[in-house]
């Protein structure tokens, strides 16, 4: 890149610096672009004990993605990893849920091994995708 | 949007024909902003917000070694976080709460 370009600050900092995490945007790096923020449900249908639920993205490439899910009452665990969590209203079991994207969507799958629910269970997610491409 | 914000391509892109992937920056889209970068042994922490923010959260192993959430096994729940607070059962954490939210 040339001399030019535009460069951002924190408070109290110069744009002489050369440090980049002194700039909120430095245009010689690119920043994570968010689409909007898109809510959700999970449901896990009566008597089964797991669901995956695929969410086209049309991008054509595999986007980064943030993804979280409100497991328990009010409480909200990432979906990045493959998580294991208790089920706070059946002690000694838990859900095992993970989340990827490829190409075409983002899919979340969740199972709870050895249990069953006498009514369907929603699950609330909250998902951002990324539009810069992990390939 | 309409046609009018601040799209910025990378170098040697035509900025009116670049894809949208690979500009610099565009005020098409949002950018996740953190709200709190920190470290914190297993603990329940007030995160300050009026609301359910997303979050991101390494933990260290091995001395040296991070990996994402709770990938790491460990016994107990995972790291969650609720209206008030970012709870980690477990220890050697480095998290970012964004001012993006879950709910």
């Amino acid at each position: 890149m040339g001399d030019y370009g535009l460069k951002i600050t924190r408070t109290g900092v110069a744009t002489t610096s050369t440090d980049p995490r002194d700039y909120v945007l430095w245009s010689k790096y690119k920043s994570l672009k968010s689409q909007a923020r898109v809510t959700t449900t999970l449901v896990l249908i009566a008597g089964t004990s797991s669901i995956t639920k695929t969410i086209p993205h049309d991008l054509g490439y595999s986007p980064l993605f943030f993804v979280a899910a409100e497991m328990n009452s009010n409480k909200w665990y990432n979906l990045h990893a493959i998580q294991t969590i208790p089920i706070d209203s059946s002690p000694g079991f838990a859900y095992a849920i993970s989340s990827y994207t490829n190409s075409t969507n983002l899919v979340i799958s969740m199972s709870c091994p050895g249990k069953t629910f006498a009514t369907n269970q929603t699950y609330n997610i909250t998902y951002f995708i990324i539009i810069d491409e992990i390939v | 949007m309409g046609d009018y914000g601040i799209k910025i391509a990378i170098d040697g892109q035509d900025v009116e024909t670049a894809l949208d992937k690979n500009l610099v920056y565009s005020s098409k889209y949002n950018g996740m902003k953190i709200a709190k970068h920190n470290t914190s042994g297993a603990a329940t922490v007030s995160h300050g917000l009026a609301y359910v923010p997303m979050f991101i959260n390494y933990r260290r192993y091995e001395g040296t070694k991070f990996r994402i959430d709770s990938q790491v096994p460990d016994l107990g729940d995972a790291p969650h976080v609720t209206t008030s607070n970012i709870i980690f059962p477990n220890g050697n954490n480095y998290y970012f709460i964004f001012v993006d939210h879950a709910a």
